[in-house]
């Protein structure tokens, strides 16, 4: 069967046998277009449900299109409501735990909260990249720490090594904590760290992602296990959140043979995407992730989401850097 | 989200007048009238047949409600002369007996116990609902004899705590007020210990405890010689969740054996004509259990109690040709009327004084009646329709091209039918001659055709790998099967997959909605489906239950599938002989706890083809059967299981059953 | 506006020593799961005690069922028999006394002044009181609650819900039904929510919605989001600030965070609340604990409302969740040095 959208067909919540789509699909995207999706703030003009079919019109093939909307049901998507929690996850539980890990306050006393929040707004709280909205992670908890917070993206390519060092000990500061809102491959966070720690190798580090995929997780683990190994053992990682490996779809198995009949309809229609390899379907570095936060569908993410061309509409346009 | 009318839980404050009067409808009242009568009464039906809205016309606080909204209470007024209170068997905590080691030690000083604290709690009802009635309007409280003000009741209230029956643990009370709080300081005391709060009962209560009904009748006594409330005013008492009684399951231990269901038969069983009760209770864990503590006599329908059963009632008029008028129908009608005049819909006046089935506002929303036949031939919507025909080779052209040309012709269904027919009686007769001469369509064969119609419109959605179409207002009545809870839950689902596909300006109140077929389908499939996952959070055996239902479902939907000829069109239930039934406790208990909970329907089956004995036969409740793929109509013969086969679908759905004849039924958790 | 207290809660092997006790009183439950023995294995430290408590449920299955729960709790057996600690084993059924479930704990304070309470695999109906009562014991000087993610979740965990009623030792003394908030944790099913506000009626629903989401993960929560909001109507007539149904997003692990939201939300425990402990654990655990602390503050009674289910998957998980080659556990600080970490 196949034709042009106007919209979900209600039948769509019983979808035909070997249909990708689960039961209650059309009610379900419905509740979530409403509840959830319609947050994304990149498109706040261009409304979810419109996006959404436009979207699924990438294809005339019910199946197809099915499929399309099957990915979407998987979406790990961060609203704006989660994104507090996570910082104020951040906060009470990875940051305290590690200033008083640093420190020899007894976790059983009266002031601990005070004493805690101080420590903290001395802290150098930066993020990794500018996307992490620093600024409300700061307001929800009602800290404050240090004026001036530059992302380490850009201090690795700008940054005067002497001046950092020079701040730093001007300001006192023992502790640095980084922080980033989405880590796919790692890789960003993997050179910022390197250059933070080997930067101020006296100083306590906190690298901590709000999000993390399971690669990134893998790859950061490793990063500052051969930190240690070379001598900088003043760096720690924790995430607030690493997704499930539901979320991600592994090219690593898809390349091997063990394709998910996902894998199969995103690599089919590599083309209509203007792609030529399997691997491009994938995302920035493979990573397959599933994932889209309110501010920005990251390149990690499946490109069918966001990938934007003349013959590709997305649904998650993203708000692109220039590299 | 727009608001669906529908909705089953309300939060907010605007709880009272308005959700009441208007959503609340009297519709069974003209039914059950006994309930305002004096004399026990005892109600069954299944949840959500109704019988909680109807026993809160009960309460003086709906009473109270009815007058705020200037609306008519639907209780006749020559019945309205009544005081009732009312007491919640599982919030109450009465239940939690079995919290304490202390029920392990002695069954029937738990019983006598138990019979106290629900004395109190029963006394402290009646008594705060005069409290409430105190603040109402003259006129309610002259339309129900109540006489004394309140400061009459304080002083009253000195005269009640010196009453006999409490032995004096009252003390001395000098008002309404302080009397109700020395009633509640008793079963706060029990509640303490129950929880282990305190680890001790007070020996003061142990020794001033009461006899189960005495003291309430008591009491009512005293209301109705001292002037207190008229000589004619009834006053009741209202017990709820009784059939939780059954089911809070003790341990292993001495203390299953105490029996809080005869302790409340005595209450019914003194008939003492102070005071009436009123159950609200599910069928089978009602009937088997008459033990009245402390006697071995059994509690007997009209002597000790009148029986009002509400599924009986419910499907009264089931069978009139005037079916529209069958009890439940007008109820279900009812209160579709009054949700969407809550959602601010306007339903014309006319509409609501008319009998006519057409004019109802839910024929106009759903449409009337959907038959199978337009079902298959118009709304499936199938392409090439002759291409799920099975005709055998060796048939005569003719006759193939008959029905070949049927089916193209837009009359798939009489095609399919034709098939049938022509199966089971062989290809005889020469089919070429006017259409409305084929035997199969002949006013001689309406019976056999409407036999199998349902099974058709079935069987069709299942060749054709499409869902079958369920729509229309009759369709949706019957789905409800006598549940008031199904007929609002099916209502929710259509409603909010029509809202979901209705962009904002077009949904007005003004006018009623005609939501269309395919809508109505895929919502209806998707209630049934969650129907049946519903289940699994029931109480009792659930997910054995759920099971059975799906795994007994789907060995049925095969039967009906593979017959080819379609000689059994009614196997969408089974059968089984009673005396096999008597003889396996475990696999009637099981069965029993089936119809219960409304999962299945139980009914006397006279069989006519054979003379083996009387049997039962097993019906899934109709709002299953979208999701388990087969017919809800109860047509012909249903399939004729044996006992052995019955004994495994219940062992593969998780509850192992003993073979062995007349043992008695696992004590444990069915009821 | 920082109303939120940090109560110590981290890795066992982070708090643990940070207590500066000799040893420890481990209470942890037997169960068919192997996270069960496991987390409370890893719990138990040289001189430290260990009472593991076998509660057998309700309902049986069939005998083939019942023989693969025995080969887990044999399994099971042989973990503990390998870790060589010397334990007592205690067991009993789902339903066992109050009286029971007392002594138990008294058995624990017994040993040790300085107990762990291991809930990962106790069923409400009992770590629901057994919490109060070491709270409650003033032999108990120091308290933790310990508990472990399992990996791999069955598709059904417990069967056979029994009715909705109170937790044990968690009712109303007063037989409220009109309450200001209702508190529900979300989780897997929305049914027994609904029946919840049969008798009760409450002005405000707040559900807790976990974030970062633990099992049965972010979807499925959405699922049940959506059922709620398709059969609960709200009332449009409310001011505004007065929204009839909100989400707190709370971290699923972080107990002392979702203690503190409920103190907010109910301004201390004055305005009266109902709660129905679904979802998380820690959800629960935050639930069991303001309920104890509303109480001991003289506020307004909390009621638990639960259907407790009277069978258990025998996998309900395939093993213990691990991270970064340790089990993934959780420990809050509850009591130190006699004192009540969680008082209002």
């Amino acid at each position: 069967m196949r034709g042009t959208l106007s919209d979900i067909p209600a039948e769509w919540d019983f979808p035909p046998e070997g249909s990708p789509l689960p039961a209650g699909a059309a009610s379900l995207i419905d509740f979530l277009s409403k509840k959830v999706f319609n947050d994304y703030e990149p498109s706040q003009f261009h409304p979810f449900r419109q996006r959404l079919v436009e979207w699924l019109n990438n294809f005339q093939e019910h199946e197809d299109q099915q499929h399309l909307l099957a990915l979407l049901l998987d979406v790990f998507f961060v609203g704006r409501r989660e994104f507090e929690a996570l910082y104020r996850a951040v906060y009470r539980g990875v940051l305290f735990r590690w200033m008083i890990e640093g420190s020899d306050i007894d976790v059983f006393s009266d002031d601990l909260e005070t004493l805690i929040a101080n420590k903290v707004n001395d802290a150098w709280i930066c993020p990794i990249s500018d996307s992490l909205r620093i600024n409300s992670f700061l307001k929800v908890n009602s800290l404050k720490s240090l004026d001036k917070r530059p992302d380490w993206r850009s201090l690795k390519q700008f940054g005067d090594v002497p001046k950092i060092q020079s701040y730093v000990a001007d300001k006192g500061i023992r502790d640095l904590v980084l922080l980033e809102d989405f880590c796919g491959s790692g890789n960003q966070a993997t050179g910022a760290i390197k250059f933070a720690a080997e930067t101020l190798p006296h100083v306590r580090i906190l690298l901590c992602p709000l999000i993390v995929c399971p690669k990134g997780d893998e790859a950061l683990i490793g990063v500052v296990k051969e930190l240690k190994d070379n001598g900088f053992s003043n760096v720690t990682y924790e995430p607030a959140l690493v997704l499930p490996q539901t979320v991600v779809h592994d090219y690593d198995e898809h390349a091997a043979g063990n394709s998910t009949k996902s894998d199969l309809f995103l690599c089919d229609n590599k083309a209509k995407l203007g792609f030529s390899t399997d691997k491009a379907m994938f995302g920035y570095k493979q990573t397959g992730a599933k994932v889209v936060m309110f501010s920005n569908c990251p390149n990690n993410t499946l490109p069918v989401f966001h990938r934007e061309t003349e013959d590709w509409k997305p649904l998650f346009p993203r708000v692109d850097r220039q590299s | 989200m727009k608001a669906n009318p529908f909705f089953e839980l309300y939060v907010g404050e605007r709880i009272t007048s308005d959700e009441f009067v208007t959503i609340f409808s009297p519709s069974l009242v003209e039914h059950t009238q006994a309930l305002f009568l004096p004399g026990n009464i005892v109600v069954t039906g299944i949840q959500g047949c109704g019988k909680s809205m109807l026993l809160s016309l009960l309460k003086p606080r709906v009473r109270i409600e009815y007058e705020n909204a200037n609306e008519y209470f639907p209780v006749p007024p020559e019945l309205r002369k009544f005081i009732c209170g009312s007491v919640n068997l599982a919030h109450s905590n009465v239940i939690d007996f079995g919290y304490r080691s202390s029920i392990d030690d002695g069954v029937l000083q738990t019983e006598l116990l138990f019979a106290d604290f629900l004395n109190y709690l029963i006394c402290d009802s009646i008594l705060a609902s005069i409290e409430t009635y105190l603040e109402s309007s003259q006129a309610i409280q002259k339309e129900i004899g109540l006489r004394f003000s309140s400061h009459e009741f304080d002083e009253l209230s000195v005269k009640i705590a010196k009453l006999p029956v409490w032995e004096g643990w009252l003390g001395d009370c000098s008002s309404l007020s302080e009397l109700r709080a020395r009633l509640k300081a008793r079963t706060v005391a029990y509640r303490r210990f129950l929880h282990l709060k305190d680890k001790v009962l007070s020996p003061e209560i142990v020794e001033t405890s009461t006899s189960i009904g005495v003291p309430p009748a008591d009491l009512a006594r005293l209301l109705h010689e001292s002037g207190a409330v008229d000589k004619d005013t009834n006053i009741f008492v209202d017990i709820d969740q009784y059939e939780d009684l059954g089911i809070i399951s003790s341990r292993k231990t001495e203390g299953a054996k105490v029996d809080y269901r005869a302790v409340i038969n005595k209450a019914l069983a003194s008939r003492d004509p102070a005071i009436s009760y009123r159950i609200g209770t599910r069928g089978y864990s009602w009937s088997g259990h008459g033990k009245i503590h402390g006697t071995d006599g059994l509690l007997e329908s009209d002597r000790h109690y009148k029986f009002v059963d509400l599924d009986k009632i419910l499907r009264k008029g089931e069978n009139d040709s005037a079916r529209a008028n069958n009890v439940f129908n007008k109820f279900a009608k009812d209160v579709f009327d009054r949700r969407l005049r809550f959602a601010d819909f306007s339903i014309p006046a006319s509409n609501q004084e008319s009998s006519k089935a057409e004019d109802s506002a839910l024929n106009q929303v759903y449409g009337d009646q959907l038959k199978p036949r337009v079902k298959v031939n118009k709304i499936m919507g199938l392409r090439n329709p002759e291409r799920y025909l099975s005709l055998d080779q060796d048939w005569k052209e003719t006759t193939k091209s008959t029905l070949k040309n049927l089916a193209q012709g837009g009359q798939l269904y009489e095609a399919k039918l034709g098939e049938c027919w022509i199966r089971q009686k062989g290809d005889k007769v020469d089919l070429t001659g006017k259409e409305s001469e084929l035997p199969w369509l002949l006013h001689s064969a309406q019976w056999w055709r409407k036999e199998r119609a349902q099974v058709i419109a079935v069987k069709v959605a299942s060749q054709s790998r499409q869902q079958a179409i369920w729509g229309g207002a009759e369709e949706i009545l019957e789905l409800s099967g006598g549940s008031i809870l199904a007929f609002l839950g099916l209502n929710q689902y259509i409603w909010s997959t029509w809202l979901q596909g209705s962009p904002q300006a077009e949904v007005t109140r003004a006018r009623l909605p005609s939501i269309p077929y395919p809508i109505q389908s895929t919502a209806i499939l998707r209630a049934s489906t969650d129907w049946i996952k519903m289940i699994y959070a029931q109480s009792g055996r659930s997910a054995e239950r759920a099971r059975f239902v799906e795994a007994v479902g789907d060995f049925l939907r095969r039967k009906l599938m593979s017959d080819e000829k379609l000689s059994y069109p009614g196997r969408s239930g089974f059968s089984l002989l009673n005396k096999d039934l008597q003889d396996h406790p475990d696999i009637l208990a099981f069965l029993e706890q089936l119809a219960d909970y409304g999962n299945v329907l139980m009914l006397p089956h006279t069989s006519k083809n054979r003379s083996d004995g009387p049997r039962t036969k097993f019906y899934f409740h109709p709002i299953f059967c979208p999701s388990l793929k087969i017919p809800y109509v109860r047509t012909k013969e249903p399939y004729y299981a044996d006992l052995k086969e019955v004994a495994e679908w219940i062992y593969d759905a998780g509850y192992e059953v003993s073979l062995n004849s007349s043992t008695s039924p696992k004590q444990e958790e069915l009821f | 506006m920082n109303d939120f207290s940090f109560r110590p809660w981290g890795r066992p092997s982070w708090l643990k020593p940070r207590f500066k006790v000799q040893s420890w009183c481990v209470l942890a439950c037997f169960g068919t799961e192997k996270r069960s023995v496991k987390s409370a294995v890893s719990l138990v430290e040289e001189g430290d005690s260990l009472i593991m408590v076998r509660i057998d449920d309700p309902l049986t299955g069939t005998s083939v069922e019942e023989e693969k729960r025995q080969s887990a709790y044999r399994e099971n057996q042989a973990i503990l028999d390998k870790s060589g600690i010397e334990l007592t084993v205690v067991q009993d059924e789902l339903k066992a006394s109050l009286d029971r479930i007392y002594d138990i704990c008294q058995q624990a304070s017994e040993i040790s002044e300085n107990v762990i309470l291991d809930i990962t695999s106790f069923p409400k109906r009992w770590f629901f009181p057994m919490l109060r009562y070491l709270i409650d014991d003033a032999r108990i000087l120091n308290l933790q609650v310990a508990y472990t993610r399992g990996d791999v979740h069955a598709k059904s965990l417990s069967e056979d819900p029994e009715m909705l009623r109170e937790l044990p030792t968690f009712v109303s003394l007063d037989d409220r039904t009109n309450h200001d908030l209702a508190f529900v944790g979300v989780g897997f099913h929305t049914h027994s929510l609904l029946e919840l506000f049969g008798e009760d009626k409450s002005k405000s629903l707040r559900l807790l919605f976990p974030f970062p989401p633990g099992p049965p993960g972010i979807h499925r929560n959405w699922k049940f989001v959506q059922e709620v909001e398709m059969k609960v109507q709200k009332d449009e007539s409310l001011s505004d600030g007065n929204e009839p149904i909100s989400y707190l997003h709370l971290d699923a692990t972080d107990v002392s965070q979702a203690f503190d939201a409920l103190k907010i939300v109910t301004e201390n425990g004055t305005k009266t609340s109902i709660m129905a402990p679904y979802g998380p654990k820690s959800f629960s655990l935050a639930m069991c604990l303001f309920a104890i602390a509303a109480e001991r503050a003289g506020q307004p009674d909390i009621p638990m409302w639960y259907s407790q289910p009277q069978k258990y998957a025998i996998n309900y998980t395939e093993d213990a969740a691990y991270r970064l080659g340790q089990l993934d556990s959780w420990s809050y600080g509850i009591k130190r040095s006699s004192r009540f970490l969680y008082e209002l």
